[in-house]
């Protein structure tokens, strides 16, 4: 009679496992009587029955799967005993971590934060913490997506990820550096707080501005064909493509105080160079491209039989743009107006020459670098960098709560 | 008279060449071509999204033909509803005649009326994503009726509904023109649609106008083989074989056969 393929034998059984216990005794006898005995007695038993858990742990979790796993199994305990036992030396760690192994090996997704975790507080210290969060998190993705992607896309989209946090990892790693106090105490110093506020009024400001005429350009060039439209278009793109020193230079050479026009503004009371304004001069050249590039693509997703309705239903084109254009682009106007805003807070080349008083978050972490070094200026970076990701994080946020999207309809509204 | 007089339009790779049509008084003419024959693009001429080159549209003797699409009086109704998406099924009804700053009372009494003609007290909480294309062309009928235009465009209304949806909205689109007697001008080119509605018939072929008459005429008396052909007459034979004026432009008349 021949076994039917669904019935095998189980792997396990109680005299195998009493066999593999007994082998595993003899081991550790045969290991204590060695010339220089590398464990201590009891650290020996110790060892012995942590090993008899791992036993265990095979027996329960090992029958009925593949020979791949037993080896993945086997791979992972020689890789642990060759790292911390071998390489480090480190034997209580050893124990506590085989056991975890063991004990997760059953759990796919607990096997692979516990691999995370071993690389990373291990191999990567003293970086642990801050590449253990990351990589964690990638590998929560990865698992969440395993059924809805192919595996060249997950392969796709965890090494890209991981390439991410790999690019971000100084800032990261910055913001792990510095404890909670010692930032609450940088904040409440008088000229890291008048820096801040200044950043963020003329970022703000110059996020205005930029509304105020970036939205309509992006609309007419979204609307209107005309010859050298491409053109235009590239002109937008020049803030973006110019080193900002090239524009801080020629800001001062257009408005510094040595310049006709400075000169001529003087008297009626305007100083640019070295004034808020200026700032804000400087962050709307900078930030404009983004909004208009962006509320662009907002518009041009809009089908145009949408305002023809309006107009033909009797709304003017002002109108139009108001009832119709202007609420279904305004998620897009919000994503530019958040990238523009972010652009403007972040400036530094342009501002540093051209306006560097008022002194703007970014000048005074640069004055600080200059004047005591990295380690100084640390907590004024942490802190920029946290108030920024903060409202990026808060408006990217709110974005979501706009009651509509554009993408979502434009299937049943037609092109 | 409303009417469009020798009118001759270029637009990208489509061209309009002397048009002339006169829509009277409660008439339903359906225009029907072959895709790309410029069907689309003279219903754009007529409301008024591009300016003829030559030629003048009249709404009622007046010449709008550099008048803006919003005071021309006329109402036009897409291939894709184009309903507003931020807006309630009842918003976009009210849509026309609040940007006409109509008062409250007559903007509720005029969609509730066009509401119930077009049976869309159901769908009215759903919002405009959720409708299907049926529901939604007669939301869009609606919309555009609410403003009560003196001449109804509709381009290809029913070609996204499905068959079943078809056939009832087709019925619905012809009572509610027959009952408000507004003149219409319907663009397709499926010649099923175009005998259930049409009273007037205007085949064009590559920007022209081949005939154009009350069904009758036309199917009793089909100027050429290729109009035959188009309106599915039986004996295509008896017709007269196709004009130098039809074959003129290249490829048009002989790609049908």
């Amino acid at each position: 009679m021949t076994p039917s393929p669904t019935h095998t034998a189980p792997f396990w059984n109680w005299w195998r496992s009493l066999a593999a216990a007994a082998l595993l005794a003899a081991l550790h006898i045969s290991l204590a009587y060695l010339p220089d005995a590398p464990f201590t007695p009891p650290m020996n038993l110790v060892l012995y029955f942590t090993n008899l858990y791992v036993l265990y742990c095979a027996a329960v979790v090992l029958p009925g799967r593949s020979a791949t796993t037993l080896a993945m199994f086997l791979a992972g305990y020689a890789g642990l005993f060759a790292l911390v036992l071998l390489a480090l030396g480190k034997k209580p760690l050893f124990i506590l971590l085989i056991v975890a192994y063991s004990s997760l090996f059953g759990s796919p997704v607990l096997i692979g934060f516990f691999v995370i975790f071993v690389v990373c507080f291990i191999l990567l210290q003293p970086y642990g913490f801050e590449s253990f969060v990351p990589l964690a998190l990638i590998y929560a993705l990865l698992w969440n997506v395993r059924r809805r992607a192919s595996w060249f896309a997950r392969v796709c989209l965890g090494g890209g990820l991981v390439a991410l946090t790999a690019v971000l990892f100084p800032l990261i790693h910055l913001a792990t550096r510095d404890s909670v106090q010692t930032l609450w105490h940088t904040f409440q110093r008088e000229d890291v707080q008048d820096a801040v506020g200044q950043s963020l009024l003329s970022s703000t400001s110059a996020t205005l501005v930029v509304a105020l005429f970036g939205v309509p350009l992006a609309y007419a060039l979204a609307r209107i064909d005309f010859p050298g439209k491409r053109w235009v278009e590239s002109l937008v793109d020049v803030p973006i493509l110019v080193p900002q020193s090239v524009a801080g230079v020629a800001f001062m050479v257009l408005l510094g105080p040595g310049s006709p026009l400075g000169q001529g503004l003087a008297p009626l009371g305007i100083r640019v160079s070295g004034t808020t304004l200026g700032i804000v001069l400087a962050q709307v050249f900078v930030a404009f491209p983004f909004l208009v590039k962006t509320a662009m693509t907002a518009f041009e997703g809009i089908p145009r039989s949408l305002e023809r309705a309006s107009r033909s239903l009797g709304a003017s084109p002002a109108v139009t743009f108001f009832r119709v254009a202007l609420p279904l682009a305004s998620r897009g106007i919000l994503v530019g107006l958040t990238l523009a805003w972010a652009r403007a807070i972040s400036e530094f080349g342009c501002i540093v020459l051209f306006a560097s008083s008022p002194v703007t978050a970014p000048i005074l972490v640069h004055t600080e670098f200059l004047r005591a070094g990295a380690t100084e200026s640390r907590p004024i970076a942490t802190l920029l960098l946290i108030i920024c990701l903060w409202i990026f994080v808060m408006l990217q946020f709110g974005q979501t709560l706009l009651p509509f999207a554009m993408q979502k309809t434009r299937r049943e509204t037609g092109a | 008279m409303t009417a469009i007089e020798h009118v001759s339009c270029r637009f990208g790779d489509f061209a309009l060449d002397d048009i002339s049509l006169a829509v009277g008084q409660r008439e339903y003419w359906v225009l029907l071509g072959p895709s790309g024959s410029g069907k689309s693009l003279l219903l754009e001429t007529i409301a008024g999204f591009h300016t003829p080159d030559k030629g003048r549209v009249l709404v009622e003797g007046r010449d709008v033909t550099s008048v803006a699409p919003e005071r021309r009086g006329i109402g036009i109704v897409f291939q894709h509803a184009a309903l507003f998406p931020h807006h309630t099924v009842l918003a976009n009804v009210e849509y026309g005649l609040r940007v006409r700053g109509a008062p409250r009372k007559e903007r509720e009494r005029t969609a509730e009326e066009m509401i119930e003609r077009m049976g869309l007290q159901g769908v009215l909480s759903r919002p405009v994503s959720a409708l299907s294309g049926g529901e939604a062309q007669r939301v869009a009928i609606a919309r555009t009726l609410a403003v009560k235009p003196s001449l109804l465009l509709l381009d290809e209304p029913l070609s996204m509904v499905d068959h079943g949806a078809r056939l009832e909205l087709q019925a619905q689109l012809k009572s509610i023109v027959a009952e408000l007697g507004i003149r219409t001008l319907h663009v397709t080119h499926s010649r099923e649609e175009a005998a259930a509605l049409g009273d007037h018939f205007a085949i064009i072929l590559s920007g022209r106008i081949v005939q154009k008459g009350t069904t009758d005429e036309l199917k009793s008396r089909p100027r050429c083989a290729f109009v035959a052909r188009f309106l599915g007459l039986e004996n295509t034979e008896a017709a007269p074989p196709c004009e130098e004026a039809c074959l003129r432009r290249p490829g048009s008349c002989k790609k049908l056969d």
